[in-house]
């Protein structure tokens, strides 16, 4: 059987440890360290590149290869070329709301659009990515239902 | 508020939203969909929230200009960073993300914004 296109799984949280968290809360504010040094250093415009800058997903992406596989850290990865793209989004729209009205308004409104691009452009993907694998296995020869990606990688051992 | 005390309150928001949405992102399957929560705007939402109100609109509006590259360069890092973590498991292949997104951001600012 093939995965949910989304699928939400509250249960999932009991199994966060401790560590996990704290080693995001590091790296987000290392990050946002990072970009406030460049802005002050530099300008606001150069500080603004590292309020997209990727430093997070390392230890999003090891997290997941220690606890599920290889290939489900790339599948992240993918989700996150999608999110980016929101992200750019985001940044279009808080700079445009800006210059008219509040920033509260202008936060809440590309927080919005950066939700609404990245799930849109997901959907759209992911339905292809879907009726490709489903004509290709309806092709003669080709045995099987498709079935999810395995990673060449298991999980890391303990 | 002296820019250190800002990039103090900076740091603390910008780790809270992170662990927020990475709380977000665990409840939610597939992984290529969650992975759209890896490239939250939680350390921009941290960090515009603290400039607006520190430093007002205008600083605010120069961060959103830089941030437009930034995140061109982290959509088209990713794209390579599927490839390098299949290759190279997560560590390395996310750590030639972030040399990729340097390589692509750093010029991309030069050329565009400066």
């Amino acid at each position: 059987m093939s995965e949910p296109v989304v699928a939400v799984e509250p249960g999932k949280l009991k199994k966060i440890r401790g560590r996990d968290v704290a080693v995001r809360f590091a790296f987000g504010a290392a990050v946002s360290i990072l970009a406030g040094l460049a802005s002050i250093i530099f300008n606001p415009v150069f500080g603004g590149l590292f309020l997209a800058f990727p430093a997070i997903l390392p230890a999003s992406v090891t997290l997941i290869e220690e606890k599920e596989s290889t290939g489900k850290a790339a599948d992240d990865i993918e989700g996150a070329t999608v999110g980016a793209l929101g992200l750019a989004v985001f940044a279009v729209v808080t700079g445009a709301v800006l210059r008219r009205t509040s920033a509260v308004l202008a936060l809440a409104a590309a927080t919005a659009a950066w939700l609404v691009t990245s799930v849109a452009v997901y959907l759209v993907i992911e339905s292809l990515l879907r009726r490709r694998a489903l004509s290709r296995a309806a092709e003669p020869g080709r045995p099987g239902p498709p079935v999810a990606r395995q990673s060449a990688h298991g999980p890391r051992p303990a | 508020m002296t820019p250190w005390l800002t990039l103090g309150i900076k740091a603390v928001n910008g780790g809270l939203f992170v662990v927020l949405f990475s709380l977000i992102a665990e409840m939610l399957e597939p992984k290529r969909f969650a992975g759209l929560f890896s490239a939250a705007p939680s350390v921009a939402l941290a960090n515009l929230i603290v400039v607006i109100l520190a430093q007002g609109h205008g600083d605010g509006i120069a961060n959103t200009r830089g941030m437009v590259i930034g995140a061109l360069a982290f959509s088209l890092s990713c794209l390579v960073g599927v490839v390098a973590v299949r290759r190279w498991r997560a560590l390395a292949g996310s750590s030639a993300l972030m040399v990729v997104w340097l390589a692509l951001a750093l010029p991309g600012y030069a050329v565009f914004l400066r």
